[in-house]
């Protein structure tokens, strides 16, 4: 089944807000039948550490992982087909100095890297308040890239956030009785 | 080769081209309407109106190709988007040349800028009318008030307008459908603005909306909040020409419309000292035509008017039709914007829209209007439109860098905030202008368009007020984090989308380019009834009365062609 029929029928049957078990290893069978998948700009060991990034930053709970709805496919098009040269160029760059950063760090092999050196590599590099670096703009970046990826994918956007596609009408509400306290996708 | 003969042709299918069509068809004249780009059918042709972000490739961000080609649209930042992109010009195969930066934002194509205007439909007051003539400015417009007021009303009527009757002098009431409801901040921010400044109002956006019943048209009917307004409308909600007065039009059986017809002149017959013909490029096949009519309305939207009357060159007009005053081409004006501020506002954390309304709060003038209202520093005044919205996610995100808490807080929304941006008039300059370079062709063969204008002493001045006056409103209102600013250094007259005034109106055929009812002063049968004509700039959005203007001269040029003066 295509990923994308796949979520539109989930988004008919699963309701509009909770995604129960059984859609999610639903999503896991999809994201494993796209494992064909290869990037188009980042290297392989770059596409590695932003997949674990992303998971560590939105991992899976009662709602899907960012990785469960493809945020790195679409990262990876988006730098490539959207950012213009000079951005480009830098993204290489960091990306580089990310690996380097993480292989001194922790290991050589990036394959064996677990969740807590990812966890300590954000600890410890990702400066929210005060002097930045490149590599803090850099995962600074990837945070509110994920976030902006995994709202706009078509599962969050039409089944976790609330999605309201023709209102009919314009009024003022209660945020509770409108969206159960989430955001309108739209 | 010669064409068909016709009462009347109407050049532009935009808001006057369709207006135009639509009055002189009623009227039974046979119209042949010109557009020089490609034909959009309503609904058929509004390809993005239903997509969603996730159905969009890169989730619709603008690519490094839209921005190659469309460089001067893109000064926007926003009608290169991939959702309204298709509506507006390529500047390398449209290109026009800059003195001084001018951005030029167009789209070609039947239905022109109807479909992506701003909507807002505000009526200019008599002391816009009376502005030029008690402070000296440029030259008198002939025309007061009361010979506009029923226009409007009749546009208004026709199209739909939603918003809320004030009684103000400087704003004039309108016929209106129920108003955009205000969301619970910006009522907040209604009453204290009430209770703080005796001076002003805030009042919901006076919008070209369908809010309750139909209109006319091919199936207009009312606003489902989606505010996707610039992909085309599939409910005709708002005014386009496509859903309205083109429709119109055809239904009389005397409307010939056709696309990719670049008019670039007028003939003006010696003999009978009139216009008689237009010539037209096929924009496909770049064949030759020519049309020819008893009644010309040039509607082609300011610039592109223009340019054709400064094409129009003959023995009687060397200068270029109906240019007997050398102000052809001058006098242009915008609105200046991009002077604003915004604040946090605390409360309602438990309140939330629902659904995305086309439109917000408008602040109607209050500078200059007699009294206390008045300034020592500038003379007109500017308004204000916003609106307050609620943050797309929650403010913890920016403290949080990663797990299952960040998760929750991205899926809920932020706290409100308001904002509010001016819209002020600009005064009519002489060096402000446009003109042709011959030595720059476009693909038709055609001269292209040089802009030489920028904004003025008198405008500089009132941006201080504009941002200063902003900012008072949100403090008295005890609103947190207020910003104000000006983006005065990045300006440049154009991106307001309001550029008018190149063919201006007047009493004296000296000083002037059209009369009171819109005709060339030296050639009657030609009607020029965009925003070339607009004497002042006044500050409010120029759309409505456009259209008005365009409504009473089709309706006096029908009369006169029925009564043989034409």
């Amino acid at each position: 089944m295509k990923r994308r029929d796949a979520l539109k029928n989930i988004g008919l049957s699963a309701g509009l807000i909770v995604a129960t078990p059984s859609v999610i290893s639903l999503l896991n069978s999809c994201t494993a039948d796209s494992n064909n998948w290869g990037p188009i700009f980042l290297k392989k060991e770059q596409t590695k550490v932003l997949m674990s990034l992303v998971d560590v930053i939105l991992p899976k709970t009662d709602t899907p992982s960012a990785n469960e709805v493809n945020v790195v496919e679409f990262l990876d098009k988006y730098y490539k087909e959207i950012l213009d040269d000079n951005r480009q160029q830098w993204l290489r760059e960091t990306y580089a100095s990310l690996l380097k950063l993480i292989k001194s760090n922790y290991s050589d092999t990036i394959n064996d890297l677990t969740e807590d050196n990812y966890k300590d590599l954000l600890d410890n590099n990702m400066i929210l308040n005060g002097e930045s670096n490149d590599i803090s703009e850099l995962l600074k970046n990837i945070k509110s890239d994920a976030i902006w990826a995994y709202k706009i994918s078509e599962f969050v956007g039409e089944n976790v956030l609330a999605y309201d596609p023709i209102p009919g009408v314009a009024y003022c509400g209660d945020l509770q009785e409108l969206t159960g306290g989430k955001s309108w996708s739209l | 080769m010669t064409d068909q003969q016709y009462d009347a042709i109407v050049i532009g299918t935009g808001i006057t081209g369709g207006w135009a069509a639509k009055e002189l068809c009623e009227n039974g004249l046979k119209t042949l309407v010109l557009e020089r780009g490609r034909m959009i059918e309503h609904i058929k042709d509004y390809h993005t109106a239903n997509l969603d972000p996730w159905d969009m490739p890169n989730g619709g961000r603008i690519t490094p190709k839209i921005k190659e080609r469309k460089f001067k649209q893109h000064r926007t930042g926003y009608v290169t988007s991939p959702v309204c992109e298709h509506f507006f010009v390529d500047d390398i195969k449209h290109p026009y040349n800059e003195v001084r930066r001018f951005d030029w934002i167009r789209g070609y194509h039947v239905g022109g800028k109807s479909l992506v205007w701003g909507r807002q439909s505000y009526r200019l007051s008599e002391i816009d009318f009376e502005a030029n003539k008690k402070d000296g400015t440029a030259v008198d417009w002939p025309i007061r008030y009361k010979d506009i007021a029923p226009w409007y009303s009749h546009v208004e009527k026709y199209i739909g307008v939603s918003g809320e009757n004030l009684g103000l002098p400087q704003l004039p009431d309108s016929e209106f459908l129920k108003p955009l409801p205000l969301n619970c901040a910006e009522e907040d921010f209604r009453v204290s603005v009430a209770k703080n400044m005796n001076d002003r109002v805030v009042t919901p956006a006076r919008v070209a909306h369908i809010t309750e019943g139909t209109k006319p048209g091919l199936g207009r009917s009312t606003c489902q909040y989606r505010n996707r307004c610039m992909r085309g409308c599939p409910y005709g909600a708002y005014f386009s020409s496509n859903s309205s007065t083109l429709p119109a039009a055809d239904a009389t059986g005397n409307m010939t419309l056709r696309p990719h017809s670049i008019v670039h002149k007028i003939i003006y017959d010696e003999k009978t000292k009139s216009a008689s013909e237009v010539e037209v490029i096929d924009g496909e096949t770049k064949q030759k035509h020519t049309f020819k009519a008893k009644i010309i309305f040039l509607c082609a939207s300011t610039v592109p008017s223009t340019s054709i009357l400064m094409q129009s060159t003959s023995k009687r007009f060397p200068n270029g039709l109906g240019n007997d005053s050398g102000e052809l081409g001058h006098n242009i004006m915008d609105h200046h914007l991009s002077v604003a501020a915004s604040a946090k506002i605390e409360n309602y954390k438990e309140k939330y829209d629902k659904g995305r309304r086309p439109g917000g709060i408008y602040i109607p003038r209050f500078r200059n209007i007699g009294g206390d209202s008045d300034s020592k520093d500038f003379i007109r005044g500017y308004g204000y439109q916003g609106g307050a919205w609620r943050n797309s996610m929650s403010e913890v995100v920016a403290e949080l860098k990663y797990g299952p808490e960040l998760k929750e807080e991205i899926l809920k929304p932020g706290g409100w905030r308001i904002g509010v941006t001016g819209f002020g008039e600009t005064l009519p300059d002489h060096n402000n202008k446009m003109y042709l370079d011959y030595n720059k062709l476009d693909e038709w063969g055609l001269p292209t368009v040089t802009f030489d204008a920028d904004f003025g002493d008198n405008e500089l001045a009132m941006r201080k007020d504009m941002k200063d006056q902003a900012v008072k409103m949100f403090k008295a209102a005890g609103y947190k984090d207020v910003v104000g600013y000006d983006s005065v250094d990045s300006r440049a007259m154009g991106l307001g989308i309001h550029e008018m005034g190149t063919a201006r109106m007047g009493h004296d055929p000296k000083t002037s380019v059209l009369n009171k009812y819109n005709q060339i002063h030296a050639c009657k049968n030609v009607f020029v009834t965009d925003g070339s004509f607009m004497t002042s700039s006044a500050c409010q959005n120029p759309s409505l009365t456009y259209m008005a203007f365009t409504a009473r001269a089709a309706n006096y040029a029908a009369e006169q062609f029925k009564n043989g003066n034409l």
